[in-house]
């Protein structure tokens, strides 16, 4: 039933695969988040964005060989235009 | 209510009506045209409920904040024993309240015998929306035949075209909160009600989606060195008395309740925030979608600042609710200031 996966869906779910990446971001913002600035956090930000650039190469491919398997759970569309 | 105010401080948003900065002036004065200071492009929300409804599968997924708001809203008409000829339900959504209504046995202490469903109080209930395919996107469900109900779609959602004293009860549920002159809507409806008739709404306020709203804030600025408005500026449960009060409401019932909602990640959140057609409108908002590197600091940021100890996102939803009643004969008043007979200090001490 599902139409086609959104170009979002495959966005979250290779997020998801950078989970500690993302924490140690994460932990530098909120480690003094009264004071965040551009490029506080870029060191830890261009880790995590490696991290996502590699797992969704990594979805691309399986997708092009295997037939395309739905997310578990399913993140279709957080900013389609006018979204949040 | 707003011309008031003086321009230098003509509010930013529904909470500064309340800011301590802003002085007031004394004296009533009527300000040349463009009064309403507009908050949200209401063409926008209009295109988003639309655009949720044409998916009505999405949309019934993610009626759960909606149908759950609305049941509690319901609930509150159990204190009122009265038969409601004419009932108007404004901002209906999609129907979340006929919905609510009609539900078997709505009382929800098991000590009290089962009660038939709270629809059979009323006559006739008018759901009022601005989106037709909202609106009309439960029209087949068995529910619609249970209680007498006409759709009715708005034209413009800051202006009712119904007629003065001619509702028993105006009932809303989840939609004040997009409304930019919500001072002037409030006046409408009691002028819509008949003498000594209810007003029952609810309404998201105050600190809604704060997790949302602060990582977002904290990507962005991390990002891209600024900030653009991505959550709406709601109103405070403090306004909300005052503007009931300064609509005629009498005997006012103001109340908060915080509807916490796990999620696995800030995606899942996002797109049931839209499926619910409730996606960003503030105006004056970036225009487009929110950067990928945005979204990606986003949910790394959100995760560490507010996520669960099990891996999921809490996203808190809070709910103002509101009670007013039309003025009206033989109604309840407070006495007159002094003419309180009996020390409260003296029954106090009894105790």
């Amino acid at each position: 039933m599902q139409p086609k996966t959104r170009p979002i869906q495959r966005f979250a779910q290779a997020v998801s695969k950078c989970s500690a990446e993302a924490a140690v971001y994460g932990q530098c913002i909120v480690a003094d988040y009264n004071s965040v600035h551009k490029d506080k956090c870029a060191k830890e930000f261009l880790k995590l964005k490696d991290c996502y650039l590699v797992r969704n190469r990594a979805l691309i491919t399986s997708h092009s060989t295997i037939s395309v398997d739905t997310p578990s759970h399913s993140s279709k569309q957080a900013m389609a235009k006018g979204g949040r | 209510m707003r011309l008031n105010l003086p321009r230098v401080c003509r509010p930013q948003s529904l909470r500064s009506l309340a800011a301590p900065l802003c002085t007031r002036r004394t004296y009533a004065f009527q300000a040349s045209g463009g009064t309403v200071f507009k908050v949200f492009n209401s063409r926008t929300k209009w295109l988003q409920k639309e655009r949720a409804a044409a998916n009505p599968e999405l949309s019934r997924q993610s009626d759960y904040l909606k149908d759950e708001v609305a049941m509690r809203v319901c609930e509150r008409l159990l204190d009122i024993k009265r038969q409601f000829p004419r009932v108007l339900d404004l901002g209906a959504n999609s129907c979340n309240i006929a919905r609510a209504l009609t539900r078997e046995n709505p009382d929800p202490d098991p000590s009290n015998p089962v009660s038939p469903p709270l629809a059979t109080k009323i006559n006739e209930l008018v759901a009022a929306e601005s989106s037709a395919s909202l609106l009309y996107r439960d029209a087949d469900l068995p529910f619609n035949s249970q209680l007498n109900m006409t759709r009715h779609v708005l034209t413009d959602d800051e202006s009712l075209p119904f007629e003065p004293s001619s509702f028993d009860m105006v009932l809303s549920s989840l939609s004040l909160h997009w409304i930019n002159d919500l001072p002037g809507v409030l006046s409408q409806i009691n002028s819509v009600l008949k003498p000594d008739s209810p007003f029952i709404g609810a309404m998201l306020g105050g600190d809604t989606l704060f997790e949302l709203r602060t990582s977002l804030q904290l990507a962005e600025q991390e990002r891209r060195g600024g900030i653009s408005p991505h959550v709406s500026p709601l109103a405070d449960v403090r306004d909300v008395g005052g503007l009931l009060q300064r609509a005629g409401f009498q005997m006012l019932t103001v109340d908060v309740e915080d509807i916490v909602v796990d999620y696995p990640d800030t995606f899942a959140l996002m797109q049931d925030l839209q499926a619910m057609g409730e996606g960003n409108a503030v105006l004056g908002r970036e225009m487009g979608a929110i950067r990928r590197d945005v979204l990606l600091a986003n949910e790394a940021i959100y995760r560490a600042l507010h996520g669960n100890e099990d891996g999921t996102l809490p996203a808190t939803f809070r709910i103002i609710h509101m009670i007013g009643w039309k003025e009206g004969a033989n109604q309840p008043k407070p006495l007159k200031r002094g003419s309180g007979e009996v020390n409260l200090k003296d029954i106090l001490e009894q105790k």
